[in-house]
């Protein structure tokens, strides 16, 4: 492919160390949603977003077409050897979630990295999130006020992790690590 | 491509100037030099001179990429490295770097190997038949099915080594490639690059620090001065012989026939012109009288550490199987052994950084099992091996700081005494900079300065002089021996054996977990085959004067010295 | 930095594929893009079900596979026959009482009473039928999951689904990473404990704590990634379009019959539920 041929190796790998290092949290959210979904639903749009986090992270780091797309890919790639049952899972993240992020930043034209620019994007992400996965629990069965409030969680934790991955670039450009990277 | 000429130069540096993006100044500055096939050249310079920059350079990884500015030129086979991407110069030129898990892609040794002639598009006999070839040349073609993960560090840097020879390069480049390892590791190492060189059929640029072993296979020495300017370049044996003084002066490290050589000269035992191997040197040693030695501190005084049946876990297999073990008050303690051997988990245990198990460890009267990490910080101070893990502040002043806040005491105290600590560490200038910012070195100083702050009475610092030059280790060793001198105890884990023997007055050696040796460095050392069954050699020195009559008792520099005086006198 | 070896922090070794399952455990002969790709329909079409029937069907059809074709290891067992009964249980039980009685259309009869709250038939009909739903999808994603290897799957997405190589290289080159940022988030956290940087328990300490591990972390782990970079860069990796490969994930005729069976199945199923 021609467009990620421009990808130098050092961006993939940079993109592969924030994949496993977000890792991290993506396993903490897998291992909490469970419980989450079982005692306290509505709650489960801020876990769920936390798997956003490789992809914007990405973007915020390195600012370049595809790292969103790319680091989600590779995050699902070295999940799935850890823990290979839930291959697919990983898989349609990448999907959903790299792709709204990609999508959004191409929307942008990768000029776009303003933190409220992001924020949107996330806000986007959390509502088409928070549809799928209303899809699956059944929200219509939900009291009206849960049904509205997992929605909103979903739509509120899209622009938490955001926020999140936007200081987390901003403290690791302070120190100096992202100097080379962005423009 | 030009037609290459076998008397050609293989490589062509001309003109060298190299700045990294965000930086003022250029290092390497207007280098320039040639290459030719057989020679093996020897980099030297001080810390932060350019040498991994100008190695980074040589297959065009700069400026294609790490960004940065380059003028001057570098040809590899008549292939401009400006234009040729590392890549297309891949099959002339091959690199080995530092730290061998960062070197490593696949799953099995044979896999590794593959890598780069696969990426070169070659069929897939051509792939194997490499392989095999460069594996069995560096002695790992009968474990090519295990993965990487099961060789000692050593293993694994020369299968660095079979992975560039089987890119086929003429030209290897090789940037610090036993920094990490041990003493055992280290001579494997070299005993494989030396059968490498013997066939003169490639060039090898090295960048080393522990010189002793490279300087059996260097040809050329080429050395840069601390602002990145090529300070000396000519055959090894003539550089060490006329201009070893200028070497020292740059503060590089020398070998230590050349060392011990120069310390002979200033003492008047030794004329010019230098010798430059052991065996010169041996033969030019002074007869000598050897009495009079003086012998360390004998009298072990109470402990100030004690550690009891001290076992540690990580997994199934213990890391520290049931050590015993005493540091003496106001002592200055080495904990050696090979990689692996477990003395950072020891170091740490005793710190209290990780948790040991209860009443295993009595530190100067407190159990660190049971209380708190951080109230350990008034008995113990601890420098970790990578700076970096340690910093919390967001800057200099800050991060010195910390303990003293904890501690609750008044902020114009704490001010006064950041500031003398920043003042005595050279640091004054970059107090408000984020720690991640500084150097290597400073940021080593400022590693030590905070674990000072809080006036603790034990020191514990590991691999303190990794990655410094020999000026920057002798600054912070001189550094050490003062706080020693004024009663803190000092314990350090180390792999330079020739410090264990200059410095330190007790040493623990390790194998597998256990307490192989203890003691002070001369009953340890005089424990030759046991010694170096455990992956430890003797220091260098002892091991170049070991059969010279009357030098039987010299494990140092001020040894030799004294010996030799008192022989010529 | 360490050079020995830090290993064992992993359950897994992700390239530790070489035991070859017998013939007889034929799903691991599968190419793993079929075991992807053939579940993908039912996973789909379950997430528009209401019923219970439907997700019970495809997961004793998934069942049903993972018992004659996988290798039945100890972690897969306790998955199957514990984790999945027990996420049903736990999950339709949390849906039943968070279900508003007002929207169901046939609530049926009262089952229960807990203080104020009133569960109906209905309630727990939605609750039960969500769960299985949830189950469903992760049940059938196991047939893929439960005989992939990583290694594996990334050369075959490579050789069939054209996935530029370089990518999937620098997947496996990142296999090695997590071991090693596990060590060293290990000896962070040690480091910043010792400072003193532990203070207070809870939630928000929690977050302080994490949030100062992050910049280390971070750092320590792209420095490491460049050095990678840099070394493979050297080694020609990304020289040309393609490369040489020596393992070939090859896809046959098999891999057709089990995608299509699968397919067929899953329509079957939906054909007698719906
Ligand atoms: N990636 C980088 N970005 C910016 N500056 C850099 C980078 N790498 C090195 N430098 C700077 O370039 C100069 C030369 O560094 P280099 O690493 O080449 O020195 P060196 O001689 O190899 O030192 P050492 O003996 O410590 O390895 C130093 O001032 C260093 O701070
Ligand atoms: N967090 C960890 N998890 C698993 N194993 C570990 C961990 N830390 C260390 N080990 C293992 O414990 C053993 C001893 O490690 P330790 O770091 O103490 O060795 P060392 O003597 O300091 O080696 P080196 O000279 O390479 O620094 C090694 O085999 C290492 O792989
Ligand atoms: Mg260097
Ligand atoms: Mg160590």
């Amino acid at each position: 492919m021609a467009s990620s041929q421009r990808l130098s190796t050092r961006t993939l790998l940079i993109c592969a160390a924030l994949a496993v290092v977000t890792g991290v949290v993506s396993a903490i959210a897998g291992w909490v949603s469970g419980p989450t979904i079982a005692a306290v639903p509505v709650l489960y749009g801020l876990v769920l977003t936390a798997h956003a986090l490789p992809g914007i992270l990405a973007q915020v780091v390195l600012r370049q077409p595809w790292v969103a797309l790319i680091t989600h890919l590779l995050a699902a790639l070295v999940a799935s050897a850890v823990n290979p049952l839930f291959v697919l899972s990983y898989l349609s993240a990448v999907v959903l979630m790299g792709g709204i992020q990609e999508g959004w930043a191409a929307i942008g034209r990768y000029q776009r990295w303003s933190i409220g620019w992001l924020a949107i994007g996330g806000a986007i992400l959390g509502a088409v999130l928070g549809l799928t996965a209303g899809l699956i629990i059944g929200l219509k069965y939900l009291p009206w006020w849960g049904a509205m409030l997992s929605v909103l969680l979903t739509v509120v934790g899209g622009v938490l992790w955001t926020l999140v991955a936007e200081a987390i670039g901003r403290a690791l450009h302070r120190a100096g690590l992202t100097r080379t990277y962005r423009a | 491509m030009p037609a290459e000429n076998s008397s050609a130069p293989l490589l062509r540096v001309s003109d060298l100037t190299i700045t990294h993006d965000g930086n003022s100044a250029a290092s390497p500055d207007r280098v320039s030099f040639t290459v030719s096939p057989g020679e093996v050249v020897l980099l030297l310079g001080p810390s932060g001179s350019g040498k991994s920059t100008l190695t980074l350079a040589l297959n065009g990884l700069i400026p294609h990429d790490v960004p940065a500015t380059v003028t001057g030129n570098v040809t590899v086979a008549g292939l401009d490295t400006a234009t040729a991407t590392p890549a297309e110069l891949s099959p002339h030129v091959a690199m080995v770097f530092q730290d061998p898990d960062a070197q490593l892609v696949t799953g099995s040794l044979l896999d590794e190997v593959c890598f780069g002639p696969e990426n070169l598009l070659l069929p897939v006999p051509d792939v194997l038949r490499r392989a095999e070839w460069a594996l069995r040349r560096v002695h790992l073609w009968d474990r090519r099915h295990d993965n990487p993960d099961a060789l000692s560090g050593g293993g694994r840097q020369r299968l660095a080594i079979a992975c560039a020879l089987a890119m086929g390069a003429p030209l290897l480049v090789l940037d610090e490639p036993t920094a990490n390892l041990d003493p055992a590791g280290v001579e494997e190492v070299y005993s494989t690059l030396g059968e490498i060189v013997h066939e003169q059929d490639r060039a090898v640029v090295l960048v080393e620090h522990d010189l002793d072993e490279a300087i059996g296979i260097a040809t050329r020495i080429i050395a840069l001065d601390a602002d990145g300017r090529l300070a000396v370049d000519g055959p090894a044996a003539e550089v060490l012989r006329d201009r070893a003084d200028e070497l020292a002066a740059l503060g590089v490290w020398l070998p230590t026939a050349t060392l011990a050589a120069l310390h002979l000269r200033d003492a008047g035992v030794l004329s010019a012109p230098l010798p430059i191997t052991v065996t010169e040197l041996r033969d030019r040693l002074p007869e000598a009288v050897p009495a009079g030695v003086r012998s360390g501190p004998e009298a072990a005084p109470e402990p100030i550490i004690r550690v009891r049946d001290l076992t540690v876990r990580r997994g199934a297999r213990p890391v520290l199987d049931r050590v015993s073990l005493d540091v003496p008050r106001g002592s200055f303690t080495a904990i050696v052994g090979g990689n692996g051997a477990g003395k950072t988990t020891l170091l740490q245990a005793i710190a209290g950084v990780v948790r040991p198990p209860k009443r295993a460890i009595d530190l100067d009267g407190v159990d660190p099992g049971r209380v708190a990490a951080r109230s350990l910080a008034s008995r113990i101070g601890f420098v970790f091996q990578n700076p970096e893990h340690q910093f919390i502040a967001p800057t200099v002043r800050d991060e010195l700081a910390v303990g003293l806040r904890a501690q609750r005491l008044p902020e114009d105290e704490v001010r006064a005494r950041v500031d003398e600590v920043l003042e005595r560490f050279g640091l004054t200038d970059r107090a408000d900079s984020h720690p991640f910012l500084l150097s290597g070195g400073q940021k080593r100083r400022l590693s030590v300065g905070t674990a000072l702050m809080t006036g603790a009475p034990i020191l514990a610092l590991d691999e303190p002089t990794f990655g410094q030059d020999r000026a920057r280790a002798a600054e912070l060793l001189s550094l050490l021996h003062d706080l020693n001198d004024a009663g803190t105890t000092i314990v350090i884990v180390t792999h330079d054996m020739q410090l264990v023997a200059d410095s330190t007055t007790h040493v623990v050696a390790f194998s597998g977990g256990r307490v192989a040796l203890a003691g002070t460095p001369r009953s340890v050392f005089a424990e030759v085959d046991r010694v170096n069954e455990i992956g430890l050699r003797l220091p260098a020195l002892p091991r170049m004067v070991r059969g010279v009559p009357g030098y039987e008792a010299v494990w140092t520099l001020d040894d030799l010295v004294r010996t030799a005086t008192k022989g010529s006198r | 930095m360490t050079a020995a070896p830090i290993t064992g922090a992993v359950a897994a070794d992700p390239y530790l594929a070489a035991v070859p399952a017998p013939a007889w455990r034929w799903l691991h002969h599968v190419n793993p893009l079929a075991k992807l790709a053939a579940p993908v329909p039912a996973i789909v079409g379950v997430l528009f079900t209401r019923d219970i029937a439907t997700p019970l069907a495809l997961i004793a059809v998934a069942y049903v596979i993972l018992l004659l074709g996988a290798r039945m290891s100890r972690s897969l067992a306790l998955v199957l026959f514990v984790v999945v009964p027990l996420a049903v249980a736990a999950i339709a039980l949390g849906l039943t009482l968070w279900t508003d009685p007002a929207t169901l259309a046939d609530p049926g009869g009262v089952l229960w009473r807990i203080g104020g709250w009133v569960v109906q038939e209905g309630a727990l009909a939605s609750g039960l039928s969500a769960a299985l739903r949830i189950t469903a999808m992760f049940v059938l994603a196991f047939v893929a999951g439960a005989t992939i290897t990583g290694p594996d799957l990334i050369r075959s997405a490579v050789e069939h689904l054209h996935l530029p190589y370089r990518i999937g290289y620098t997947a496996l080159a990142a296999y090695r990473f997590i071991p090693r940022f596990q060590h060293e988030l290990g000896v962070i956290r040690a480091a910043h404990r010792v400072r003193g940087r532990n203070g207070g328990r809870g939630p928000f300490a929690a977050f302080a704590r994490g949030w100062g591990y992050v910049l280390p972390l971070f750092a320590g782990a792209i420095r490491h990634a460049e050095r990678v970079a840099l070394a493979m860069d050297s080694r020609a990796f990304g020289a040309h379009p393609t490369r040489t490969e020596r393992h070939s994930v090859p896809w046959r005729w098999t891999d057709w019959l089990f995608l299509a069976l699968f397919v067929v199945t899953t329509g079957v199923v939906f054909a007698l539920t719906v």
